[in-house]
């Protein structure tokens, strides 16, 4: 790899840098709950999944511009497990006093030098062999509090590490891996709780978030996100479907302090594509919840897509920004939706104020005034096309928004198709525990994941793309096509520069005003995990997972 | 009710398209609900699909997934399928108002759909091939048709097409046996172009120069294009060195007019019989 060839670090640099790390090691703090409330104050770390609560993924370091981003070399690499085929690396970094901590899949967790890409310490879980998972073994990512890290496993666990040496704190089960739970969500710390929830959409789990107490991992509350017969909501299921109804948790929230809410999108009902057993809206799948994180109590909700039968997971970042919005500025809630539609809600009470199609979408031909959906789709015996195809127009991959340029970052997968059968009946899809719960699986023209000829691809599957919306109207400012599909997530910079990358195997810069491209690298495998950036001894690092690899580049000294 | 306002841009025109040509109407006339919808589609399936595809791309010029021509309002659109038009090939249905209505309203739901994506992803609708007559469709491939000019099948025949000597056959992949797709077999003959086997594409990039090369695709992304020439030999291209690339289309000509539906229906049969 060319970049190989620019390490000219002589003996006396790398001496600088063992200072610099000794340095560093020693102005390490605990990483409060309070330094993660202020996380922009430090942008130096990157303290919790999104880099902060309000889920941007926006940051102030101003080293890289588009004026320099050309000079940006290859500092470091690490390179996890050799993976399995389905098995992607979608961690996005902590960095805290300029260590870096992530999970190598499936569920290794490693503290690195964040200068110099050497390991401090590793912790290596030995994954169950009841361990089930729909879509390879993957995780997200670890959260840190004080001097501890977590990481969710995909034997359903949670285990709490020592930030400092690795050591096991707590290790429990947060439910049983043979019946299909587990965890890949990157753990959310709000106050004196750690926050998860389990994935298992696929394999009919009842889905639920979970706030454990970080010293012990006692559970503390628990909100089910398919309630049962009695609880508000339960009026939207029918029967029995509830005991099986998915709903799983499989991306990191967003939280607000100011209104003490926290938001998460919650993932499919189950089976994914025969809804006929489940009548109804089947809350509270397909939507974003609003809890308070101290009891778990639910302020408000908003469905994307009442009774899905296409597996739109509503599993993408709630971003929050406080924006002029009709002459006014509203605390507003911003996602793009893996149903191929941006919805603008009021964060405070939920209120449905705009929902635009970023993609071609076919499911959906309009909303009422309270934001519920006409859907005019879904499967059939002979099969239906639907726009946009199973993996959605977009999927968990991190957006971005700028609070400079004031557009909304997204990963986008542009006018893809499915076609979607299903046996009616309410009995059609069988339930057996630990086995899939889906119904007939849907056709998608997918390229290929681990290379291979492309020729099977066509013009007509669609192309992947970075896209900028402008919240306040809806439209969409630029558009950086991609030849293939991408499951990166999108960094934004207080320079106006948005990384991200694809399938290709490209990490890249644009100009984050007009989407033309700056800079780019070649990093040989899929960029399937949200770019992040961090900054030790006054140098800005930007990191990437990609492959079977992490990759940190920083300006050429 | 619906608010229009929000749905008014992106989505590459389609969605745009699908508001104007549709939505205004819908509205304005009739809110239909998903199961009004499916229940059109059930009859369109049933009554209209024969000539018009599932996809509404079935008769030349009266493309129903772009806009319905006859007819503005819902309403006329209903009374035209239950009376049919004069003159032409639609003949009237005896629908009720409200199943008329129901198709009108699953006409509407399909506008804006790509039909070659549609007729791609399977289900294209036309001839039955079991009314087919295997040992006509033997006389037609090797006659009339000249299938066997490029085709394999019964050990005779050209390699310049796919081998066919197990069209019929079932085959095992991954989770099971899979039958022979008879609409797929259908759709190769009269619109080759709509799924081609992926070794028999060819692609071609013309250089800024003016040079065409041609070959084997293996691999492309955003920038570059690798490929086989019709040499083997391994070539990569910069896009931004190409005025042109992209597949082009079948060898293979459309028999959509060159055969009649039952001759068409006739070389499925016989298709089916090849077991390899």
């Amino acid at each position: 790899m060319r970049a190989f060839g620019n390490w000219k670090l002589g003996v006396g640099s790398c001496l600088s840098i063992l200072v610099l790390a000794l340095f560093t090691a020693h102005a390490q703090q605990p990483v409060t709950s309070d330094r993660i409330l202020n996380a922009v104050k430090e942008p130096q770390n990157w303290l919790t999944y999104s880099g902060n609560y309000n889920g941007q993924r926006y940051s102030t370091l101003d080293q890289i511009t588009p004026a320099n981003v050309h000079n940006l070399n290859l500092e470091w690499v690490f390179q996890v497990r050799s993976l399995g085929a389905a098995d992607k690396f979608e961690a996005t970094p902590i960095v805290a006093d300029g260590v870096m901590y992530t999970v190598s899949p499936p569920n290794d967790v490693v503290a690195l030098d964040a200068v110099t890409g050497r390991q401090f310490w590793r912790y290596n879980h030995n994954v169950a062999p009841a361990a089930r998972v729909c879509c390879g073994r993957v995780n997200r990512g670890v959260a840190i509090l004080g001097n501890s890290v977590f990481m969710g496993t995909i034997d359903g666990r949670v285990v709490a590490l020592n930030a400092k040496t690795g050591a096991v704190e707590w290790n429990v089960a947060i439910d049983r891996p043979e019946a299909g739970y587990s965890i890949t969500v990157a753990p959310l710390v709000v106050k004196d709780k750690l926050i998860v929830g389990p994935a298992g959409g696929e394999y009919g789990i009842r889905g639920y978030i979970l706030a454990l107490d970080p010293k012990t991992g006692k559970e503390l509350w628990r909100f089910y996100t398919i309630p049962a017969p009695g609880e508000p909501g339960s009026e939207t299921w029918s029967g029995e479907a509830w005991k099986r109804g998915g709903g799983p948790i499989w991306v990191t929230g967003s939280y607000d302090a100011d209104l003490n809410l926290m938001y998460w999108g919650v993932g499919n009902p189950g089976p994914d594509w025969n809804g006929d057993g489940r009548p109804g809206d089947n809350l509270y799948t397909d939507s974003v919840i609003a809890l308070d994180p101290d009891t778990g109590k639910l302020k408000w909700h908003y469905q994307f897509t009442p009774h899905d039968e296409f597996d739109y997971d509503a599993t993408q970042i709630e971003v929050l920004a406080d924006i002029a919005y009709e002459g006014q500025t509203r605390k507003v809630l911003l996602t793009a939706n893996r149903n191929g539609v941006f919805y603008v809600l009021d964060r405070a009470t939920g209120q449905f104020l705009k929902a635009t199609p970023f993609a071609k979408v076919n499911w959906v031909n309009g909303w009422d005034a309270k934001g519920r959906p006409n859907r005019v789709l879904a499967p059939t015996p002979e099969g239906t096309l639907v726009y946009p195809n199973n993996q959605g127009a977009t999927n968990w991959y991190s957006p971005s928004f700028s609070p400079r340029t004031g557009l909304f970052y997204i990963p986008t997968w542009a006018d893809t198709f499915s076609v979607y059968r299903k046996t009616p009946g309410p009995n059609a899809v069988p339930f057996t525990e630990g086995q899939f719960f889906t119904g007939t699986f849907p056709t998608m023209a997918l390229p290929p994941m681990v290379g291979g000829a492309t020729n099977t691809r066509l013009p007509r599957d669609g192309y992947g793309s970075i896209q900028a919306v402008d919240p306040q109207t809806g439209e969409r400012k630029w558009e950086f096509k991609m030849n293939d599909v991408t499951d990166s997530g999108v960094l934004s910079t207080a320079t106006d520069l948005v990384f991200a990358g694809g399938r290709e195997g490209y990490f890249f810069a644009l100009d984050a005003r007009t989407g033309s491209l700056l800079w780019r690298s070649m990093v040989g495998g899929q960029v399937a995990s949200g770019p992040m950036t961090y900054a030790v001894n006054g140098r800005q690092y930007v990191a990437v997972s990609a492959g079977n690899n992490l990759f940190v580049y920083a300006l050429r000294q | 009710m619906r608010t229009h306002k929000t749905l008014s841009v992106a989505a590459g025109g389609f969605v745009a398209a699908l508001m104007m040509s549709a939505g205004a109407p819908l509205a304005q006339q009739h809110g239909y609900s998903a199961d009004q919808i499916a229940e059109g589609r059930k009859l369109y399936d049933a009554n209209c699909g024969r000539c018009h595809n599932n996809d509404g791309a079935g008769v030349p010029g009266v493309e129903l997934f772009k806009q319905i021509r006859r007819g503005t309002t819902d309403d006329d659109v209903a009374k035209l399928v239950q009376t049919g038009i004069p003159g032409t090939s639609m003949p009237p249905h005896s629908f009720s108002t409200p199943q008329a209505l129901a198709v009108v309203a699953f006409m509407r739901s399909m506008v804006g759909v790509t039909p070659a994506s549609a007729a791609a992803a399977g289900g294209t609708r036309s001839v039955s091939a079991t009314s087919g007559d295997p040992a006509r469709g033997r006389a037609i491939f090797t006659g009339k048709g000249g299938c066997n000019g490029c085709h394999l099948a019964e050990r005779a025949g050209g390699t310049v097409g796919p081998d066919l000597s197990a069209a019929g056959a079932i085959r095992n992949f991954g989770f099971g046996p899979i039958p022979p797709d008879v609409l797929a077999l259908e759709r190769a003959i009269v619109d080759p172009n709509a799924e081609m086997p992926p070794d028999y594409r060819v692609f071609q990039v013309t250089l800024k120069s003016g040079m065409v090369v041609r070959g084997m695709l293996l691999n492309q992304d955003t920038f570059s294009v690798q490929m086989h020439d019709q040499a083997k030999n391994l070539r990569s291209f910069q896009k931004s060195e190409l005025k042109d690339h992209g597949f082009l289309p079948s060898a293979m000509p459309s028999y959509q007019g060159r055969l009649t539906p039952q001759e068409v229906a006739d070389v499925v049969s016989y298709l089916l019989t090849l077991k390899g």
